[in-house]
């Protein structure tokens, strides 16, 4: 793989008006748009959620992290109006049309991931391929009982952050958390506690992700599903249940594996979400 | 759509143990085996002559007849189960060969042979690729037997063009992707060893299961291994990938949607490209 410049959080820091909100993204390199969509943990950034794959994609693509509404440096956002997912799916065709660009491949894990099922969904038109890793908006699930012990965590952590709660969290968030150093720990809590309209606007919100099982077989684009075997966040079996409904699927299930297989098994993962949106 | 490589190298044999194994090979590096699925008519060529080509610009690629396949020697499975007795002949057929250490990709009843060659032979293997193996025991999601490994004994018993394409017709999402020269082609392989067929259907009232539940020994497993399956598979259930990608220690389980019993087939370039990509380490 060729050497490039090492890519920095403030190097690639952008700042676009998508609709009435402020959102924040990182940018880096040029081609056709891979836009990455994070998960819905508190303290979380497109930054953090795709610091191994940020670079690799961008020696191929114009690659675009964005920060959710409501995350990282984008504005804070309250759901009353309308479910999570679809918000988050609107502020991204709105950030598309800002930035000039027509069609992107959209990777989104977690609530990230059932914002790129939603905006499939609702503007087919924008997008090329799709990539979901442990995604959201599967509904129920048919082997474990819900909420999972991840999702009950975070629920935990938006009440109350703290150092303590995000050592838990990691260590249910990883197959192998033995990468976790109290420093990180730390970091987390920092990302956390900068913003508290984000975790303000979290409380008050009325509406989180829909159930999208009967809305998935509209799904268009050639869809990869990546899932860790081991997530405790979201359940395997909706892994499953992406496959029968997307026309065009595949799936891809890592072992040794949880919630965030883009980090933990990032090697792995950019040659095949490379080979994938390359086919 | 990609094209079968039409002509097959040279045929070749190898005293294995009892058995004269015929294969096919091409290519030069790191010895990789490939080991086709059961079936009337199923020889190593018909099942991967879609991928030969690609493995063998990389690999040091061996294609042989299972026994009781193609061109190998013919077997009646009497006491011991017939993955053992075909994992010992593809060990012998690799000391005859003088090779050390191979990869070895395997499809259906060639996986569970691979599953078992893990098992007992591990300082033989480096990488393994299962390819809706058997192996796997019960479903716990679908009836057993299923329904395509119910029509395979009506071929057997009853080998014509129209009991064979009702079977290859299982094997796969869409037949229509199944050109009647592909069962045509199958059908001659079929006859030219009548012999296999009886026996396979004799092996079949043994006093051992067609295929052992290696279930509990998934743990035992220690190469690295891909797993591929088709959503559709009508011969082995889904869940038996979920089964083996939370038994084997170290496993990944690809799915492709739209595809039967035979992905290496139907999904060909993505097939060529991941077990390559996995291969590479």
């Amino acid at each position: 793989m060729a050497t490039t410049t090492v890519l920095t959080e403030e190097g690639t820091s952008n700042f676009a008006q998508a609709g009435n909100l402020n959102v924040h993204y990182n940018e880096a390199g040029t081609g056709d748009t891979v836009v990455m969509l994070h998960g819905g943990g508190p303290g979380a950034s497109g930054w953090s959620n795709y610091v191994t794959n940020f670079g690799p994609f961008s020696e191929h693509y114009r690659a675009i992290l964005m920060d959710m509404p409501g995350y990282g440096k984008s504005d804070p956002k309250e759901m009353h109006e309308d479910y999570r997912n679809r918000i988050n799916a609107l502020a991204l065709r709105d950030l598309l049309d800002t930035l000039g660009i027509e069609k992107a491949n959209v990777i989104g894990n977690s609530m990230g991931g059932a914002t790129a099922a939603t905006f499939a969904i609702a503007y087919p038109e924008r997008i090329n391929k799709l990539v979901l890793m442990g995604a959201g908006g599967g509904g129920a699930s048919i082997m474990q009982p819900m909420p999972l012990e991840g999702i009950k965590r975070i629920a935990a952590l938006f009440e109350d952050p703290t150092l303590e709660g995000f050592r838990e969290l990691i260590k249910i968030f990883v197959y192998d958390s033995s990468f976790m150093t109290d420093d990180l720990l730390h970091q987390r809590l920092a990302n956390t506690l900068a913003h508290p309209e984000h975790l303000e606007a979290r409380r008050k919100s009325t509406k989180q992700l829909e159930d999208l099982s009967p809305e998935l077989s509209k799904i268009q684009a050639d869809t990869l599903i990546v899932w860790g075997r081991d997530d405790r966040f979201v359940p395997l079996d909706h892994a499953l249940k992406f496959l029968w409904s997307i026309p065009k699927s595949q799936l891809h299930v890592f072992s040794g594996c949880g919630h965030w297989a883009q980090y933990e098994k990032s090697g792995e993962f950019n040659t095949l979400v490379l080979d994938f949106l390359a086919r | 759509m990609i094209q079968p490589t039409t002509r097959a190298p040279e045929s070749q044999y190898a005293q294995s143990g009892s058995f004269k194994i015929h294969y096919h090979e091409g290519g030069s590096g790191h010895p990789l085996l490939m080991l086709h699925g059961a079936g009337p008519g199923a020889n190593g060529w018909g099942n991967y002559n879609r991928n030969f080509a690609a493995f063998a610009a990389n690999y040091r690629t061996i294609v042989p007849d299972h026994p009781g396949f193609g061109q190998s020697d013919s077997v009646v499975i009497t006491d011991e189960p017939r993955d053992v007795v075909h994992a010992r002949a593809f060990k012998d057929m690799l000391d005859t060969l003088n090779i050390d250490r191979t990869h070895i990709v395997a499809h259906s009843m060639g996986g569970g042979v691979a599953l078992r060659f893990a098992i007992e032979y591990p300082e033989r293997l480096d990488r393994l690729v299962l390819i809706c193996p058997s192996g796997g025991g019960r479903s716990i999601m679908q009836p057993t037997p299923s329904e395509g490994g119910k029509s395979l004994a009506p071929v057997l018993r009853d080998p014509t063009v129209d009991t064979l394409r009702r079977f290859v017709h299982f094997l796969v999402y869409d037949p229509a992707t199944v050109p009647e020269e592909l069962i045509e082609r199958r059908y001659k392989a079929m006859m030219e060893r009548p012999e296999h067929l009886k026996n396979f259907l004799k092996s079949m009232s043994a006093p051992v299961p067609v295929a052992s539940d290696l279930s509990s020994r998934l743990h035992e497993v220690q190469a690295s291994t891909l797993l591929l399956w088709g959503r559709d598979d009508r011969f082995a259930p889904l869940d038996h990938g979920l089964k083996f990608v939370w038994g084997i220690p170290d496993a990944r389980l690809h799915i492709f949607s739209k595809s039967g019993h035979w992905p290496q087939y139907e999904h060909t370039l993505a097939f060529n490209q991941l077990v390559l990509n996995f291969l590479a380490g």
